[in-house]
């Protein structure tokens, strides 16, 4: 009895460890296989970043030497033909930066430096080119964008001598507490509190002027909350006030009273309203309908109408277009004939009931102000010489535009066409001067104009 | 028979660990199937035009599986396509759904499908602000200026990061998307923002807050 026993648990056991064997090796495969894989993809990961950082050291390197020159140079051509090399060097700088691994708020200040210089060396070279020559407020604070630019290299540098000793970033990158990795505090050397990074004051691209826009639209005194919801209720007048709830405030570049509503098919709409003059300054909705039983036309007056109860008048539809299920309408002011383009409003209306879904008029209450419009100073047929040739004008208005930075022009605008495509062409019509051009691009999402 | 149940038991708890091992592999190896999931939006409309010609009896859930396949196959052979079972761009076109988006909606895609990741279950005009700060952050000299920057850039959203941002976005991302890409921004500049609940980051809560929408917080 007990003889047979043994023997069917030494049989047992033999079957256990063949088994557990199999079991064994089975898993040291598969656990061979995922390393292997994940080492690979370590590796592909890791090159990527290393790319990266060697080409940020070279850009930030001959960024450093071409400003050096700028400081040595006395020729207007030659200091903006390295000026415009320097932003390029920067912008590139920058996008390396963007891409190694660092918490997202590590490096901030010396991005915004980077895109700064990039955007304020450009500037320069357009001045220069224009022939402004650079001014001793602009020569020192060159001189002082040059010392970043060296401690930046420097901080790079023993950056580069660790990772000549093999320092790996897709290691150091790794999430140690909240947001926090190794690499953050490691390359935090070239952070704010250690560099000290210089203000460049100019009109261009990423600058202060730029992100701190005044309001001007809205000089009026500010309202209570209940006068903004009383002001909806006019403007909304197939929804009852009392469905009307108040949500909080938006204390941003605008300060606004927030509401919602929902209908009866569930619908949600959010609604802003300035506490400057209670007036309405965005309204989101999403469309649930999904037919057009309307036109275009008739999408237009609705806009039309709207933006008249919302106290914004004397516009025109300047620009509508058929997306999804919508009608998105711009309107613009016309003052003595001209379009007033930076007083923008957008207005979204569904095309199954005609409701209005959306309304922006942030650009209309940042920019709109009584403005000094002057009689074109150039005939409409002198504009239009100054148009390229090839160019079939097809309608011509006149219209004040916005350029890049802050300044308005008063131009022609000739709607013309080449090719089967679109162009929007703005000539100056106090100087001649081609101001811009905008193209009509189609897309899956209806048409843009770029 | 006590060193049996000993090996037995062993055994067992190998033979877990063999389970184990093979599903987490199998769970990585998956990564694939959420790449594949990405046209779920489009097997959704297949699935309803199929069932509104009375090809297809299941529901519309965007899920590939037999019944799918089986209408798709029998649509396939009454209008005389190359009966293959998978829907190609003959078939798309044959059911009168439009296959692709022209190259240059990608920003709009790209910004809709990370609206959709990060907000899918947010109010509308709490995913339309997402957006916003999005298309705020190309504008800001602090990130990178490109959307597929601002949205590829490491750590800056949670749904890139662990691969949401693969998932198709809904109608509704796109709509929130194309408005915000139209000038609409609730938040008026905002570069963050951040769930109050969920939020690990000491730093995010020393920014000015300018707008709570649903349950994101968005800061300046």
């Amino acid at each position: 009895m007990e003889m047979t026993e043994t023997k069917k648990s030494n049989k047992a056991l033999i079957v256990v460890t063949i088994i557990l064997s199999i079991a064994v090796v089975a898993l040291g495969i598969l656990y061979g296989i995922a390393m292997s894989s994940l080492n690979s993809y370590q590796t592909t990961l890791e090159n990527v970043y290393q790319k990266n950082f060697y080409e940020l050291v070279d850009q930030v390197n001959n960024a450093e030497t071409k400003l050096n020159k700028v400081l040595a140079s006395n020729s207007n051509t030659y200091r903006s033909k390295l000026l415009k090399e320097v932003s390029k060097n920067a912008s590139d700088a920058q996008t390396r930066l963007n891409m190694l691994p660092y918490s997202i708020n590590g490096l901030s200040d010396t991005i915004a430096f980077v895109n700064q210089v990039s955007g304020y060396t450009e500037t320069l070279a357009k001045n220069l080119d224009m022939g402004v020559s650079i001014s001793q407020k602009d020569q020192e604070t060159l001189e002082k964008v040059y010392e970043s630019v060296v401690n930046i290299k420097k901080s790079l540098n023993s950056m580069s001598k660790q990772m000549w000793e093999g320092y790996n970033i897709t290691s150091s990158s790794l999430k140690l507490d909240g947001d926090y990795n190794l690499l953050t505090s490691d390359m935090s050397a070239m952070n704010g509190e250690d560099i000290e990074y210089p203000t460049m004051i100019y009109d261009g691209p990423f600058s202060d002027s730029q992100i701190n826009k005044e309001v001007n639209g809205l000089n009026f005194s500010e309202v209570s909350m209940e006068t903004a919801k009383s002001n909806v209720g006019k403007i909304l007048t197939d929804i009852s006030i009392e469905n009307l709830s108040f949500d909080g405030e938006t204390n941003g570049h605008f300060q606004t009273y927030d509401f919602s509503y929902q209908d009866d098919s569930g619908a949600y709409t959010f609604v802003q309203v300035t506490k400057k003059g209670g007036k309405l300054l965005t309204l989101s909705s999403k469309n649930l309908y999904k037919t057009k039983k309307i036109d275009l036309k008739s999408a237009e007056n609705i806009a039309l109408d709207f933006a008249k109860k919302a106290d914004i008048s004397g516009m025109k539809v300047v620009w509508s277009d058929i997306v999804g299920d919508d009608a998105f309408i711009n309107l613009a002011p016309v003052v003595n004939n001209v379009i007033i383009y930076p007083d923008l409003v957008k207005v979204k209306v569904d095309l199954a009931k005609g409701n209005v879904l959306g309304f922006e008029a942030t650009s209309y209450y940042m920019n709109h102000t009584n403005r000094n419009i002057l009689p074109a100073r150039i005939t409409e047929n002198v504009a239009k010489s100054k148009i390229y040739s090839g160019l079939y004008v097809k309608d011509i208005r006149q219209a004040l535009i916005p350029l890049e930075y802050g300044q308005e022009v008063q131009c022609y605008e000739f709607i013309c066409s080449m090719d089967g495509n679109t162009y929007y062409v703005y000539i100056n019509s106090l100087t001649g001067v081609e101001e811009n051009i905008l193209k009509v691009v189609q897309t899956d999402n209806g048409s843009l104009l770029m | 028979m006590k060193k049996g149940k000993i090996f037995l038991i062993s055994f067992l708890i190998l033979a877990f660990a063999l389970v184990g091992g093979l599903s987490t592999y199998l769970m990585f190896d998956k990564n694939y199937d959420v790449v594949e999931v990405a046209s779920s939006s489009t097997n959704k409309s297949v699935q309803q035009k199929l069932k509104d010609l009375g090809y297809y009896k299941g529901n519309v859930d965007g899920i590939y599986g037999t019944l799918t396949r089986q209408a798709v196959t029998n649509f396939q052979r009454d209008y005389g396509l190359s009966v293959d079972g998978i829907v190609g761009p003959e078939t798309l076109n044959a059911l009168g759904i439009s296959s692709s988006t022209s190259q240059s909606s990608s920003d709009l895609y790209l910004l809709a499908k990370c609206v959709h990741a990060e907000a899918r279950g947010e109010p509308y005009v709490g995913q339309v602000a997402v957006a916003a700060v999005i298309l705020n952050r190309v504008e800001s000299p602090e990130f990178p200026n490109t959307i597929a920057g601002v949205i590829y850039q490491p750590w800056a959203f949670t749904a890139v990061h662990d691969g949401q941002i693969n998932l198709e976005p809904n109608d509704t991302a796109y709509q929130a998307a194309q408005d915000a890409l139209n000038g609409w921004d609730p938040t008026y500049g905002c570069l963050y923002y951040y769930n109050p609940v969920t939020a690990t980051s000491e730093w995010i809560y020393s920014r000015q807050v300018v707008i709570t929408i649903g349950k994101h917080v968005f800061a300046i």
